[in-house]
């Protein structure tokens, strides 16, 4: 049968393809060498003085045209229209090795003029005297990819609701920015100085600074789902100092003195408050929005268009600490071939650490809903520690030409005991039109609460889920682990071209998670004396009165008919610990060079494990990874990778740690 | 799936292990036709320079024939690099100069007219002989101390497969390529990894395999680094993750951060290793642990709607120091 006009056409142009695709193919290849070979063209420079110069610099412009969804496009990859610096670089090397200032000059950028990668990279060096290395980098994250934080929000109708949430469907109810949004920039600098690299005794300095800020957009799970501007704004600065002495033939001693700073100075407010309560108060209603489930609450709108004041909404919101952390840390580490067949080398480092919030201040102004909350204040201070110590030894014993025993030991032990004292104060009202009413205490309380300037003294509407008035809670947390892992290898050199090697390494691991809390809490009454007995002092039996006799432990009645809870748990349970965990692996490795060019490389690891920390720590896995790299000519390379890495754990439950 | 691994691999790993046994024993013969010379077998553990100056002809004579030999600029390049400075240091003997400092004594090359049995050579020699020489001047510091314990060396990988001291493609290190196009020549699959869509900034020449992996060995696993307080190399850009926090995210500290990112790439956001958000948590925070304690989610939770992303409202999951159930930061 002959095939019809359309196909033969379609039959030739899949020829035409097939042939175009291999003429491509055949002058890629053919021309690869030509342009590998013009590359390969080395500039000369000019000579200048004493110095050779090179410079280059490449200009270009990016034209972009985007459709869809472009929160996608700067979210994947942020490249902008416009004209760009796509590289700089000059170079100066002195002619006779005796350069005035410096014998060698490398200055190096890209990116620069919108891209949301820049860096910059400077090295100066003279030839026995110094080595200056400069390193800037500056990255853009932005971040709206709207669909991982909010995929599913349902567009039923608002009834009475504004512009965008009633009618017909209620269209604002899907955002369309993730409630997470971010746009902050990381500035990151590395300076490192040698003085005298080349000398048996050679000093080190060195700073790097690390910044992240910029805006985003956070969320607070009180109530509803808030919506809250974050101003972004964290630094870190480090400073070392460090000297390498030769003290015998082959052996090299450093020290290394570093001082890190952190400073965390993030706040958030809450964002806008878009929707009108009364004629003169606006709230924020927070980002979920469902009319089908009473999100964010039952009625959410009035027939007068106003927000239901017995919704969860907030007319306000401040959270901000001053964050600082500085560790210092001293690190020894040795290194010698002093005897020929043994190479050794030797780390100590030890950081410790201070840890603090100060000025931490949370202040709410709205409503939460299922606990009657109106305005509530959350200070106090955060301390603690760090403290980090590891050693580590290595050493190789070259037994024969051939076969060499290898030991790599580490170990490393680290706490972390943290405590929060939290003060916190809460007001509480059955509506966000009702202003709080404060409770005027007749027994001695441990904490002095200020009440905002509307609070006037009255009874206080709680309700059965209200949290206490006041509250001081200790919350003092220690998380250590303490680890201990061994690798021993046996590496045999069969020839040139084939060597392998056999290990075993053991890993031994513990780790303790213990916690501390007190609590000091006053529940006060209203509407009815009987709401003072709620939660953690709520009655033991129900009964009309309150009495002592019918309060848990801890919670003593007062004469003002307010409740005084003082309790604390102490150290975890045992569950919190977990068992030690030892880790078993059986290593295996060759590699080989059948060819001058071609080499083939096998690794394998078998590790099995009699616990685990979580549930997605495995506690067997096998991996086996193959690669082979054949180097055809100057401009082409051969390459493949294999690898399998499977894993599994069996455990049912770690312990409770899943937190 | 997992079973068929679990009865192929052990059997596949057998057959490649014996077909390369198989295939190197036939290796050696090859070698020696290759016209390869021999190598002292002393070096291969560490090189001792021989002292005696009357061994050694100093740099010029090195020049007459090097010049351009056995590539254009051989010497050219050499000196204008930093490995010139070795010319510098009078303090020292012939041994440490120039040429000789890392092919050994020429006399005996030069007398032979050329022969190049009669000195080190590079080429051809073996991963092992290569870093002995190069380490006699370069390990010191923790950052090549290990390097005769390094998962390089161990694959046979020595310092001249990645740097060339006489045709580098960058000027500091003599990288003969810049990364992370030389680390890709080998670590093909890492190549593909920071082709997902979520990736570290690799290829656009932001970060370096060599910001958290130390290509020299070290004391951990994968030849990580780690930062100065001996927390996980992530942390030297991730700050504000570091904490320490009252309440730790423990897992972020005792696993790491690979517990829930896949560091190099991934098709999902945030390099997390599951698409969605409570898929990942819900591995650990599983309802059948409900009865055990409260790590388990509490069955309030409605994962049909806008709790699927748990971060919605644990939004400071790396740790807090103000909320237990990191609400708040």
């Amino acid at each position: 049968m002959r095939p019809t006009n359309h196909e033969s056409k379609t039959a030739m142009k899949r020829r035409m393809a097939r042939i175009s695709w291999v003429a491509f193919s055949v002058l890629l290849f053919a021309g690869a060498p030509r342009a590998r070979a013009q590359q390969d063209v080395e500039q000369k420079g000019i000579e200048q003085g004493n110095y050779n110069v090179k410079q280059s610099i490449e200009f270009g412009g990016r034209f972009t045209s985007i459709s869809g969804d472009t929160q996608a496009y700067d979210s994947f990859v942020n490249l902008q229209q416009g004209p760009r610096l796509l590289g700089f670089t000059t170079e100066m090397n002195s002619l006779n090795h005796h350069g005035t200032l410096f014998d060698r000059f490398s200055f190096s950028n890209f990116g620069y003029g919108g891209d949301p990668n820049q860096v910059s990279r400077l090295r100066i060096a003279k030839n026995t005297w110094y080595n200056f290395d400069a390193l800037f980098r500056k990255d853009e994250n932005f971040w709206d990819y709207s669909v991982q934080a909010n995929p599913l929000n349902p567009t039923t109708p608002f009834v009475n609701g504004p512009a965008g949430f009633g009618g017909t469907a209620c269209t604002a109810c899907v955002l369309s920015t993730s409630p997470h949004t971010m746009n902050t920039r990381r500035k990151m600098g590395d300076y490192n100085l040698t003085l005298q690299p080349n000398s048996p005794v050679r000093f080190r300095m060195g700073y790097s600074r690390n910044i992240i800020e910029g805006p985003a957009f956070t969320t607070i799970h009180q109530g509803t789902e808030q919506f809250l501007l974050e101003d972004v704004k964290t630094t870190v600065n480090t400073y070392r100092l460090g000297i390498d002495i030769k003290v015998l033939p082959r052996t090299n001693i450093s020290y290394d003195q570093i001082w890190n700073y952190y400073k965390g100075d993030t706040g958030t407010t809450d964002f806008a408050q878009p929707f009108p309560v009364s004629p003169t108060q606006n709230v924020d209603l927070g980002v979920s929005f469902n009319a089908g489930a009473s999100q964010p609450c039952g009625g959410t709108f009035l027939a007068s268009g106003f927000v239901n004041p017995a919704c969860s909404a907030y007319f306000s919101y401040l959270d901000h600490a001053r964050t600082r952390t500085k560790t210092p840390t001293e690190q020894l580490n040795i290194q010698s071939n002093f005897w020929p067949d043994l190479d050794l080398s030797a780390r100590v480092n030890y950081s410790s650490g201070d840890a603090s919030v100060a000025g931490y201040d949370q202040t709410l102004f709205g409503r939460e809903s299922r606990t009657n909350l109106r305005n509530q204040f959350t200070t106090g201070p955060v301390f603690g520690r760090r403290v980090a110590a590891s050693a580590d030894f290595g050493a190789t014993w070259h037994i024969t030409n051939k076969l060499s025993f290898q030991n790599s030991f580490h170990y490393t032990n680290w706490h972390n005991p943290m405590e929060f004292d939290a003060s916190t104060c809460s007001f509480f009202s059955p509506n966000l039109l009702t202003n709080a009413n404060s409770f005027t205490p007749g027994s001695p309380v441990p904490l002095t609460c200020a009440p905002p300037a509307n609070v006037a003294p009255g009874t206080v509407v709680h309700n059965a889920s209200s949290a206490p008035d006041l509250a001081i809670v200790i919350n003092s947390n220690f998380l250590k682990q303490d680890e201990k892992s061994n690798l021993s290898q046996l590496d045999y050199r069969f020839s040139e071209k084939f060597g392998a090697r056999v290990g075993f390494r053991y890993r031994h691991r513990f780790v303790a998670d213990n916690f501390f809390d007190a609590e000091n809490e006053v529940f006060y009454p209203g509407p009815t004396p009987a709401l003072a007995a709620r939660g953690a002092c709520a009655l033991l039996a129900p009964a009309p009165t309150i009495t002592q006799a019918n309060l848990p432990t801890g919670c003593t009645l007062n004469g003002d008919g307010s409740i005084t809870l003082v309790a604390g748990s102490g150290f975890a349970p045992a569950s919190a610990i977990v068992p030690p965990i030892n880790e078993y692996s059986g290593l295996f490795g060759l590699w080989a060079k059948p060819l001058q060019n071609w080499t083939i490389r096998y690794d394998m690891e078998l590790m099995s494990a009699d616990g685990s920390f979580t549930r997605v720590s495995p506690t067997h896995s096998q991996e086996y990874r193959v690669r082979s790299k054949y180097n055809v000519a100057s401009w082409l390379n051969l390459n493949g990778n294999v690898l399998v890495w499977e894993s599994r754990n069996n455990e049912f439950q770690q312990g409770d740690l899943q937190r | 799936m997992v079973g068929s691994l679990h009865r192929y691999v052990p059997i596949s790993t057998a057959l490649l292990v014996a077909s390369l046994m198989a295939l190197f024993l036939l290796v050696p013969g090859r070698a020696q036709q290759s016209g390869k010379k021999p190598q002292p077998a002393h070096e291969s553990k560490s090189y001792e320079r021989p002292t005696d100056p009357s061994l050694y002809v100093g740099e010029e004579t090195c020049k007459t024939c090097h010049e351009d030999m056995p590539s254009k600029d051989f010497v050219k390049n050499y000196e204008g690099s930093p490995h010139f400075v070795t010319t510098m240091d009078k303090r020292k003997g012939p041994e440490w100069h120039g040429c000789e400092a890392c092919h050994g004594p020429g006399k005996a090359h030069v007398d032979g007219g050329g022969d190049k049995t009669k000195i080190f050579t590079f080429k051809g020699s073996s991963a092992q002989e290569i870093s002995a020489r190069c380490l006699g001047c370069h390990e010191y510091g923790a950052e090549h101390s290990n390097y005769a314990r390094s998962v390089h060396l161990q694959n046979g990988v020595g310092c001249t497969d990645c740097h060339d001291p006489h045709h580098a493609k960058e000027s500091q290190f003599l990288l003969k390529a810049s990364q992370p196009a030389l680390c890709y020549s080998c670590h093909l699959d890492k190549k593909q990894q920071f082709n997902r869509p979520f990736h570290h900034r690799v290829n656009e020449g932001l970060v370096k395999c060599t910001d958290c992996h130390n290509q020299h060995g070290g004391f951990l696993t994968r030849q990580l680094r780690a930062t100065a307080t001996e927390d996980t190399v992530c942390l030297k850009c991730h700050t504000d993750k570091a904490g320490p926090f009252v309440f730790e995210h423990e897992t972020v500290k005792i696993e790491g951060c690979v517990s829930c990112h896949t560091p190099h790439g991934s098709s999902n956001p945030r390099l997390l290793k599951r698409a969605q958000v409570n898929l990942l948590c819900l591995e650990c925070h599983a309802f059948s642990a409900d009865q055990g304690g409260p790590p388990a989610t509490p069955t309030f939770h409605n994962q049909a709607q806008k709790y699927q992303a748990c971060t919605m409202c644990h939004q400071s999951i790396h740790g807090s120091n103000s909320n237990q159930f990191f609400f708040t930061p």
